[in-house]
């Protein structure tokens, strides 16, 4: 098996929204085998990327309270059945909503714009920045085999710090540049700009949990 | 109406409880006042399986046909067995997936000995009731991975309960304790039991129990203690290697330790003392701190778990409102003195922590039998779920501490030229490489012969509420669906569970086709009255036409039900069911607007 990567950027939902969560007319969710409804529109929101987190959790939880299979335990199997897909479907559009990133990938892909898995473009100077900070994690994990590794781990730890002000910066980019596109003055240009930036957050996402391995393992049993 | 208890199927000890009025109670022995029944089988030779306290007075003495700690055996294989499992029990080497205890000619799969202990508690539940229970709850270590919560689900079976739900243990505890105190904000629960160790990180608001992370280990815990104590005790004594070897010199060390460790929490030194077969008596003083000393570094191993939870939860540790300890191993000194320095604030124990558990899960057996409605727990899937890719790389398809239920679709394609099966390998955990993590398990399915890359495989993952996965494949290009044969890795297979059913019911006695057709009718009236229910409350949804055949599929149904043909229900059974999905979808539908509507109505209200 290999990653299908002729396909979209398959993040959460397979294919741009057609048509709406809810028949207007006769109230049918239309989620058919492959084809899902619009994740705002199954909150009742409008597809903005400026989201107020409290409001949609509270949309959620009421969505929650009346779909969660738990409260269809007593009746018939096809609404056992039902409530599971359409709890299923609720919680994967909560968790791709609320997460910024994960957010603005998805309304990357409903805007017919998905960001490919290996053709992200990077600026030069994060590039070199990516293959600096390697480099010092290679020579961390030397050191460690040999000895004295104090100061190269003093080293790591600050670029650690520098690494999380620069997401933090570019995070706080991403919001601007939210409403930016929300207010959907140049379009074209926003979706231009939120792809540079998340494909910048991807790299520098990876980089960060790499170092974080390296000065505190992530524990894991298996 | 229908009866559903609450099951905390322990490493150590099991219990049982249901939900009266609102309040939740576990069942007591009648004779003996005790809640607890020790999770320990023994199988004499020649006669029927003895559970429970009698079990646990045999360990000493018949230490290698009495199994202690089944728990830690469930949804395992032989090769995940250690070094001192294989010092303490006989398996059965070889061919097998599922791990074997080999008991004199017979041998047992840890789910038929779990189920033992699930058939006592049921007992004792429909003594105490008056009456038949045949549906529960069952709770498992949040970090249980799927084929261990596949292992508790047939141990269910094989009592003869429908597991309707598996609940986490952290959950079950918090949802005690939120009936209990009624209080909102992050709660951390930490659950270090006989066995395993749990740390979970949820969010109550209202109502809404909403796990947001969790981790742990599920091979940790008391048992560890009394195995570190036992080994102290045998080297201070300094035995012949022969005597300390023995079986039943180190069961009766590790009743000991036990003994000792629970006499340390409250005492600053106690004598552990061992009388040896031969009659001779061992004794040795420790004190607290020597105990301390040598569990030391097992206590530290649940700090990395909860660590790493709080991250996965985005809180630091000072975000907690309050920190809740479950299980009995909670009860030793350092293990609170370490959760206390960790999160900075005095833990909670006021609710007993052997039987907090139990309690959580009558609650939430209520829950489901629509008894308690102002409650509803959100839980998550503690290790992410993948299929094997190219070059052995575990690719994750669902992210841990993903809430659940949840479904997640990926397309695949090939990597060599005419292909004409594509294996798919489904595994769990939180590993870079396919080999590092829990296999799940295997399946091929067939697609049509193409150049490497043009294939399109789409892969399925449903997660449900139980933390039960499904996988389902599909040749996109073919839009074949196959179905698929799911060989579990270290599960047994629905005939596997049937023919042990077959077995233990007894043949002279028993009808099989009598008892096919009783089950038969009997889900057949539980469907009818569900249906009819479902007609009377939403007549609105249904579609022209769609009641006339409605109604003449529940009349055809009736009409098998009268007869004697157990198939002919089954397939009435799931034609009507097919036939009523859509008025299911229409409602769960019109369920999502209402919802949404109520919400906007209470933000417009003052």
């Amino acid at each position: 098996m290999a990653m299908d990567t002729d396909s979209t950027l398959c993040f959460e939902c397979g294919k741009p929204a057609a048509g709406q969560l809810v028949c207007s007319g006769c109230g049918v969710v239309q989620h058919g085998a492959t084809e899902e409804p619009d994740f705002f529109a199954l909150f009742a929101l409008p597809r903005r990327l400026s989201i107020d987190l409290a409001d949609l959790e509270a949309r959620y939880y009421a969505l929650s309270r009346e779909l969660h299979p738990d409260l269809f335990q007593t009746r018939s199997p096809a609404e056992q059945v039902a409530s599971l897909r359409a709890a299923a479907l609720v919680n994967r559009a909560y968790r791709t909503l609320r997460d910024p990133v994960r957010r603005a990938l998805y309304w990357l892909t409903i805007h017919g714009e998905a960001l490919g898995r290996n053709n992200d473009r990077v600026p030069a100077e994060l590039a070199t920045q990516v293959f600096a900070v390697q480099e010092k994690l290679e020579e961390l994990r030397e050191r460690r085999q040999t000895g004295a590794a104090e100061a190269v781990e003093g080293e790591v730890r600050e670029s650690h710090a520098l690494l999380r002000r620069q997401m933090r910066a570019l995070e706080e980019r991403l919001q601007e540049t939210f409403a930016r596109a929300d207010r959907s003055e140049e379009q074209a240009a926003s979706l231009a700009e939120t792809k540079a930036l998340l494909s910048e957050l991807h790299y520098l996402r990876t980089l960060i949990r790499d170092v974080e391995q390296e000065l505190e393992p992530e524990w894991s049993a298996s | 109406m229908e009866r559903i208890v609450g099951i905390d199927l322990g490493t150590t000890n099991s219990l049982v409880a249901f939900l009266d009025q609102d309040a939740p109670r576990v069942f007591a022995d009648p004779e003996t006042g005790s809640v607890l029944v020790p999770s320990v089988v023994s199988f004499p030779a020649g006669g029927d399986a003895i559970v429970g306290e009698r079990a646990k007075a045999l360990a000493a003495t018949a230490p290698v046909t009495t199994i202690q700690s089944v728990k830690r055996f469930m949804g395992l294989g032989p090769e995940h067995l250690s070094a001192s499992d294989r010092l303490r029990y006989t398996f059965v080497e070889g061919e097998a997936a599922v791990v074997r205890f080999r008991i004199g000619a017979r041998t047992y799969t840890p789910p038929e000995v779990s189920a033992l202990i699930l058939r006592e508690l049921k007992r004792r539940a429909e003594a105490a009731l008056g009456a038949e229970v045949r549906k529960a709850v069952i709770t498992v270590p949040a970090y249980f991975n799927d084929s261990q919560r596949q292992a508790t689900k047939d141990a269910g079976r094989l009592a003869g309960l429908e597991v309707l739900r598996l609940v986490n243990e952290p959950t079950a505890a918090a949802l005690a304790y939120g009936l209990d105190r009624r209080n909102e904000g992050s709660v951390a629960v930490y659950d270090l039991g006989g066995g395993t160790f749990d740390i979970s990180i949820l969010k109550l608001e209202r109502g809404i129990f909403e796990v947001k992370a969790t981790n742990g280990d599920t091979r940790l815990g008391g048992d560890d203690i009394d195995e570190r104590l036992g080994l102290w005790f045998l080297a201070a004594a300094d035995l012949p290697a022969e005597t300390a070897q023995s079986r039943e010199v180190r069961a009766l060390v590790r009743r000991a330790a036990e003994e000792a460790k629970c006499r340390l929490s409250s005492r600053d030194e106690t004598e552990m003392a061992v009388t040896l077969p031969d009659g001779t008596r061992v004794a040795r003083r420790i004190g607290r701190s020597e105990l301390e000393e040598l569990i030391a570094p097992i206590v530290e191993r649940t700090l990395g778990p909860c660590r790493q939870a709080l991250k996965d939860a985005a809180m630091r540790s000072e975000d907690v409102d309050a920190v809740v300890l479950v299980g009995g191993s909670t009860r030793i000194p350092l293990v609170r003195e370490r959760v206390r320095a960790l999160f900075r604030r005095e833990p909670l124990c006021d609710l007993d922590p052997d039987e907090v558990v139990a309690l959580g899960a009558g609650v939430q057996a209520g829950i489901l039998s629509g008894r308690r409605k102002d409650m509803l727990l959100l839980d998550v899937v503690p290790l992410s779920l993948g299929i094997e890719t190219m070059g052995g790389v575990m690719t994750r398809l669902v992210e841990r501490n993903t809430t659940i239920p949840t479904g997640v679709r990926e397309t695949f394609t090939t990597a060599v030229d005419n292909q004409t099966a594509v294996d798919i390998h489904v595994l769990q955990g939180e590993r870079e490489l396919s080999g590092d993590c829990r296999s799940l398990a295997r399946f091929s399915i067939p697609i049509e012969l193409a150049a490497a890359g043009f294939p399109r495989i789409e892969v399925t993952f449903m997660i449900d509420a139980n933390g039960i996965l499904s996988v389902t494949a599909r040749d996109v290009r073919t839009g074949k669906e196959h179905s698929v044969d799911v060989k579990p890795s270290y599960g047994l297979t629905d005939e596997e569970v049937e023919r042990m059913l077959e077995e233990s019911i007894d043949h002279a006695e028993e009808d099989v086709a009598a008892r096919l057709l009783a089950e038969a009718r009997t889900d057949a009236d539980t469907f009818l009255r569900q249906i009819e229910r479902t007609l009377a409350e939403a007549p609105e949804f249904l579609q022209s036409g769609e009641r006339e055949a409605i109604d003449a599929a529940i009349a055809e149904l009736r009409r098998a039900t009268a007869g004697r043909d157990h198939d002919r229900i089954r397939d009435l059974i799931e034609r009507l069911n097919a036939g009523t999905a859509p008025l299911a979808q229409r409602i769960m539908s019109a369920s999502i607007k209402r919802a949404l509507e109520r919400k906007a109505a209470s933000e417009l209200a003052p």
